[in-house]
Order: C-alpha cells, then structure tokens, then sequence
C-alpha cells in the first residue's frame, strides 16, 4: 500500500481582453495509483503581475499572453477605474 | 437494434458502455446513480440556455495585501484562508485575512488573489462593481474597512472604510497606511459572491 500525494498545475485558462491567466493547482492522493482525493487552489496573473513564481508552463503563457500591448491595456483600465473613483 | 428491458430485476453488469451510442438515451423514468460524469454540462428545469449548468467547482484560494502604487510586504499568521465554489457563471468566495508584519506598499489597498477573473460587465463602462460583505475587521492602524467590493475584470477586492467618523459619511478607499504593523493585527473576514464569464 503505497499512498502518494502529487501536487500539479492541472489547467490554465485564458480569460477576457486582458488575458487573465487563470491557473489551478491540484493536489491528488493516491494509494496504488487509485486516485482517492483530489482537491483544487485556484489564483490568477494579471497582465501587470510578475510571474517569476510560476511554473515554467504558466510563464511561457504569460509571456506569450502579456505582450506591451496588453499590458498597456490594463493598465489603461486601472487608470479608468481609478478616475472613477476620483483617485 | 434496441434493447428492450420490461422485467423487475434490472442489468447487473458492472458496466454499461454506450460510448458508441451516437443518438440520445431518452427515458421518462428516473435514472438513479451513484455517480455521473458529464464532459458537457445538464439542463435542470428546461432546456433553455438559462436552464444550462456548464460548471462547477470548489477549492481554496489565498487572499493577500496589495497596493495600487506598491505592494506591502507581509507576513500572515493562521489567518491567511480562502475557500471558493464555482456553479456556472457565478463564485462564492469567503475568506480571512490577518497580519504579524507589515512594511512598505503605497496606494490604495487591496485584497488580492481572487479565484476567478470577474466578469466583463456589460452593463455600464467602468462603473460595474458586485458587492460582498465584511463580517469583521479589527485591529487596524486607520480606520478599518467597512464595505468592499469588486470591479469588472479584477482579481482583486477594493477595500473601503468610512470617510469620517459620522455613520452617514461616504465611503472612501482604504489605504495601505491604514495597516499596522505587529501581530495579529489588520484581520478581516468575509465574503462575495461575484460573476463571470465562461
């Protein structure tokens, strides 16, 4: 009887005009390689984050994803919400 | 071909592969399981695309101190926790949050790390926000938060505290000089429920 536990990034999804990069990490323990748990933490790089921290996957998207372009572009819609709000 | 069943005992076979079933399993009795696995998703109540549930999920996720001009630097102590669940297009999110040492950060003050990006509201421009609530907040070196919400396409939750000591002043953001540094300080709990898109 041999539990494991595997911890991975098991999707990343892209989404809306800023090319949010949503990541999720699944933990999943298994005992003989039958999976008897798998549970899920989620976060999301934002086009302005640093993504040194993450897994070489999820920074090949982020580069690939959060070109000067869009970058700009979400920091454009930073500084609307923040006129919005009269800062 | 059909398989006709009209007898009482039911199929004892452990599995029944209708993988290469190209057409529909149409009954109008129940179907009783221990589990379903769907790749697409099931209509409850109607077969309108608002009877459609696509998602759903549960997890956790981990809400941190952001600054709009800088981050602050902090260290939590067991009070660092978010859970979320996803049905849809729509996130519940609670979580708690709570400091031993703050240092640094500048600008307005968030809490970071949102599960889902929020949707691309469509309703007005910039102006598009969804409320949670705060459950609690205590020991902090301003004023604490008192209401918080977030804007279309964020990860992120504004903070907002009362712009005066009078309960009928407007709200006005919370800064990251309103932390304190020391332990267990800056806590706050709560909640919001947001949408997003597919």
């Amino acid at each position: 009887m041999a539990l494991t536990k595997t911890v991975k990034v098991d999707k990343i999804e892209i989404v809306g005009d800023y090319k949010h990069v949503q990541v999720r990490t699944a933990t999943i323990v298994s005992e003989d390689g039958v999976e008897l748990s798998r549970s899920y933490h989620r976060h999301v790089v934002s086009p302005l984050d640093d993504a040194s921290g993450e897994t070489a996957e999820v920074q090949a998207i982020c580069t690939a994803m959060h070109t000067q372009a869009v970058r700009d572009a979400y920091q454009a819609h930073l500084d609307a919400q923040a006129a919005e709000l009269g800062d | 071909m059909a398989i006709v069943l009209n007898g009482t005992t039911g199929i004892t076979a452990p599995d029944i592969d209708v993988t290469a079933q190209s057409t529909d399993i149409v009954t109008t009795g129940d179907i009783s399981a221990v589990d379903a696995t769907l790749s697409g998703g099931v209509y409850l109540g109607g077969t309108g695309s608002a009877n459609y549930l696509d998602d759903y999920e549960e997890g956790t996720w981990t809400p941190v101190f952001e600054g709009s001009s800088s981050n602050p630097t902090c260290t939590y102590d067991n009070i660092q926790f978010g859970y979320y669940q996803r049905v849809g297009q729509w996130v519940h999110c609670t979580g708690g949050i709570r400091t031993d040492t703050v240092s640094g950060g500048s600008g307005n003050l968030y809490i970071g790390g949102l599960p889902f990006t929020s949707e691309n509201n469509t309703i007005t421009s910039t102006n598009a926000r969804q409320a949670g609530t705060i459950g609690q907040a205590y020991e902090w070196g301003g004023k604490a938060p008192s209401a918080l919400y977030v804007f279309e396409l964020e990860t992120r939750l504004f903070l907002y505290k009362k712009s005066s000591t009078s309960a009928l002043s407007d709200d006005t953001q919370s800064l990251t000089s309103d932390l304190r540094n020391g332990t267990n300080l800056n806590g706050l709990h709560f909640s919001i429920t947001y949408k997003i898109n597919d």
